[in-house]
C-alpha cells in the first residue's frame, strides 16, 4: 500500500460514515423502526435523533480533518526517522548515531511548521504553506477556543487534496528514496 | 479590520446575495420559497460580522434545506456555504476562473522541473461551485439544474 493510499482509506471511511448518517436519517424520518432495532436511536425521541444525526454529520467533517492530519504528521515523522537512520548507517559514527537517536526519540516534540519547512526543498513552498493552514484549522478544531474566531476554513476535500499531494511529492522525489518505506 | 480584509468580506457577502437572488428565482416555479435570516459569523481575519442564512421552504412552509454561510476565508476558495438538508450536506465554494493552482517544483541537482495543475477541474468561470467528493477534484458550477440535483441529494426532495 502506498502512503497516499493511507489518506485515501480515511477518505473512503469518511464517505461511508456520511452515507450511514443519511441512511439513519431516512430510517428515522420514514419510521422504518425495524432498521433501528438494537440501536440507541430506538428509545430516543425522533426530533432528538434528528438533531443528533445532524450534529454528528457536521462533526464528521471536523473529525476527518483531525484523522487526515494525524496520519499525515505520522508519515512526516517516519520519513525523517528513516532518512536519519540511513545517514547513520551509511556513515557510521557515534555522533551520527546520537543524531539519529535524538531524531527518533524527540521528533514528536518538534514544531510541525519547522518540520514542514524542511520539505520545502522537495515540495513547493505554496503547498507547504497550504499544509500549515490545514494545521492551523486542525488545531482550532481540536481546541475550539470560543474567544478566538475560526482561522481560514478548510473543506475536508481540500485538506485531503493538499496532504495527499505533499505525500505524493515526497514519495516520487528522486532525492528522497531513503525516506520511503521499502517492502 | 484592514482595507484588504474588508474588501474580501464585502465581496463574499455580495456574492452570497447574488447567489440567493438566483436561487429564489430558480426555485419559485417549483413552489419553493426562500426565507432570509441574519446570522453571526466569527472569523479570525475579520472578527464577528452578519451574514444571511437562506432557508428553502416547500408549499407547506416546511424546511427543505438551508444554506448556511461558513466563512469568507477558505483555503483554495473565496468563501464557503453549506447546503444542509434533512439527510446530508454539501459544501459550495466560490472560485475564480481557473481555480486555485497547485504548483510543484522538483529540484534534482541542477535540474528543476516545475509543474502547475489546477486544484479542481472544470472551473471555466468565476462563481459558486460544488466540489464533488467522490471523484478526484471535479468542480461543478452551481446553476439551476445542479441546485435541484443537490436539493434531492441532501433532502430526498422530489422535483
Amino acid at each position: 500500500m502506498s502512503s497516499s493510499n493511507i489518506l485515501h482509506d480515511i477518505w473512503q471511511s469518511y464517505q461511508a460514515t456520511v452515507d450511514c448518517f443519511k441512511i439513519a436519517g431516512r430510517s428515522v424520518n420514514r419510521e422504518e423502526y425495524h432498521l433501528l432495532s438494537r440501536t440507541n436511536f430506538l428509545s430516543t425521541p425522533p426530533e432528538r435523533v434528528d438533531e443528533l444525526i445532524r450534529k454528528s454529520r457536521s462533526d464528521a467533517d471536523d473529525y476527518v480533518i483531525l484523522s487526515l492530519w494525524a496520519v499525515f504528521e505520522r508519515k512526516l515523522f517516519e520519513y525523517l526517522q528513516r532518512i536519519s537512520k540511513k545517514i547513520s548507517e551509511s556513515n557510521e559514527s557515534d555522533f551520527n548515531k546520537k543524531v539519529q537517536n535524538k531524531i527518533e526519540n524527540e521528533i514528536e516534540y518538534w514544531k510541525l511548521d519547522a518540520i514542514l519547512d524542511l520539505f520545502k526543498v522537495v515540495v513547493s513552498p505554496e503547498l507547504i504553506g497550504n499544509a500549515k493552514q490545514v494545521k492551523r484549522y486542525r488545531d482550532w478544531v481540536a481546541h475550539r477556543n470560543p474567544n478566538k474566531g475560526a482561522p481560514a476554513n478548510v473543506p475536508p476535500k481540500t485538506a485531503y487534496e493538499i496532504l495527499s499531494n505533499i505525500i505524493e511529492c515526497i514519495e516520487r522525489h528522486p532525492e528522497l528514496e531513503d525516506a520511503r518505506e521499502t517492502a | 479590520m484592514n482595507e484588504q480584509r474588508r474588501m474580501i468580506l464585502e465581496k463574499f457577502l455580495k456574492n452570497i446575495g447574488e447567489l440567493y437572488d438566483n436561487i429564489s428565482s430558480w426555485l419559485s416555479p417549483y413552489g419553493l420559497n426562500t426565507l432570509s435570516e441574519k446570522i453571526k459569523i466569527t472569523e479570525e481575519a475579520s472578527g464577528t460580522y452578519n451574514a444571511n442564512k437562506l432557508t428553502i421552504l416547500d408549499e407547506k412552509k416546511e424546511t427543505v434545506a438551508s444554506i448556511m454561510p461558513v466563512g469568507a476565508w477558505v483555503i483554495g476558495a473565496n468563501g464557503r456555504l453549506d447546503l444542509i438538508g434533512k439527510y446530508d450536506k454539501v459544501i459550495i465554494v466560490n472560485l475564480e476562473k481557473g481555480g486555485p493552482a497547485l504548483s510543484t517544483t522538483v529540484t534534482v541537482g541542477d535540474h528543476q522541473e516545475a509543474s502547475t495543475r489546477q486544484f479542481y477541474k472544470g472551473i471555466e468561470k468565476t462563481g459558486w461551485y460544488w466540489i464533488e467528493d467522490r471523484r478526484r477534484g471535479k468542480a461543478h458550477l452551481l446553476d439551476k439544474d445542479l441546485l435541484l440535483e443537490l436539493l434531492s441529494e441532501v433532502s430526498d426532495y422530489e422535483f
